[in-house]
């Protein structure tokens, strides 16, 4: 029996081997570096925390039961993604943009935040609203995005993927990334114009 | 204003808002442990449905239809069209087949001086006159009788009439 803790320092390659073999210890090593940012993916594109945990969980598994076909063309992390994405993407598409909003709470770092303290100050035109409202707000207005343009936001001002990441992950090339980000945020600017200065 | 114009820099302020939301404390402690069992639990099932596949063809016939009863409507709509079809070809080959059937072939009758020919005792020639001779005429007959409902029964091609055992004329 392998000591678990022996898998942290292991390159993810070698994790991925011994998970194809059908090493579980190995493959926990590999949730456990994931599961962070598949589950927050999928969290900001349903904007309900009960849905992403149920969509993350069945993403890790299809994962552990597909790896025999993962041919390591991309890196485990990117293939991961996605499996994470398609799966959010269905599900989004049956439940037909009914949205059932089911949101995380801000952290206690939010308010120690200056760029979004700067925005509720009173010294900003819009505002008085606090971050709480704020965040309904823009939840609102994401999910008001259709789900690829959702996506591309997401991965990228969010989550802080490059656009060749994105590309890959979304299986379509790297122009189809740039205009689907761009015509988002103009979306998204439209629909919070309210709490956004005009640049 | 074109796209270089615009950099979004508020919105992109304003989405870095959603980084800060996060799943209630200790959620991700025992979110791997869950996957793993659930990953163990699939594996155990696995063993559990291999009797199925070994199951009588006749079971796993009878689970197609409650899967998908659609196929059970289709299969006994056509086990009805087969029916019908049945039905029909047989009333219009049954003229022929009687037609063909109903030939009578002259039986020869067994002389009875040529008492060397009849080996069976049932046949043996009675005295001039009286006594009982077997006809040797068949028993089936082909010809069209009465049935239950008094109509001419002539779906059957076989009815039995009784043996003739009267005294034979010479």
């Amino acid at each position: 029996m392998t000591d678990a803790s022996s898998f942290a320092g292991r390159l993810e390659g070698d994790l991925v081997s011994l998970a194809r073999q059908g090493d579980l210890e190995a493959y926990d090593e590999l949730v456990k570096r994931y599961q962070e940012r598949i589950y927050a993916t999928i969290y900001h594109m349903t904007a309900n925390h009960e849905d992403a945990n149920d969509i993350a969980q069945e993403a890790f598994i299809k994962a552990y039961q597909a790896l025999k076909s993962f041919k390591g063309g991309s890196s485990f992390y990117t293939w991961l993604y996605r499996i994470a994405v398609n799966k959010a993407i269905n599900f989004l598409k049956q439940r037909k943009n009914k949205h059932h909003y089911s949101l995380n709470d801000l952290d206690f770092n939010t308010e120690n935040n200056p760029d979004l303290i700067a925005l509720i100050s009173d010294k900003t035109p819009f505002r008085n609203a606090g971050l709480t409202e704020l965040q309904k707000k823009l939840n609102e207005a994401l999910m008001k995005l259709s789900e690829p343009h959702r996506m591309v936001v997401i991965l990228h001002d969010v989550q802080g993927l490059s656009h060749e990441e994105i590309a890959d992950i979304m299986d379509c090339n790297i122009g189809t990334v740039r205009s689907r980000l761009f015509y988002a945020r103009q979306q998204l600017q439209g629909f919070l114009a309210e709490y956004i200065k005009s640049s | 204003m074109n796209k270089k114009d615009q950099d979004f820099g508020e919105l992109k302020t304003l989405l870095k808002l959603k980084r800060h939301e996060v799943p209630p404390v200790g959620y991700f402690s025992n979110f791997s442990a869950q996957i793993i069992a659930k990953i163990q639990a699939g594996e155990a099932d696995e063993p559990s449905r291999s009797p199925k596949a070994d199951a009588p063809w006749l079971v796993r016939f009878f689970e197609m239809f409650t899967a998908r009863p659609a196929v059970i409507g289709g299969l006994a709509a056509s086990l009805c069209g087969l029916l019908i079809l049945g039905a029909i070809f047989a009333e219009q080959s049954e003229p022929v087949a009687n037609n063909f059937l109903t030939v009578s072939v002259p039986t020869p009758q067994p002389q009875t001086s040529d008492l060397a020919s009849i080996s069976s005792p049932a046949l043996a020639p009675a005295p001039a006159g009286i006594g009982i001779v077997a006809k040797p005429t068949p028993v089936t007959s082909l010809q069209p009788v009465a049935n239950l409902f008094g109509q001419p029964n002539s779906g059957s091609l076989f009815q039995v009439q009784p043996a003739s055992f009267a005294p034979a004329i010479q």
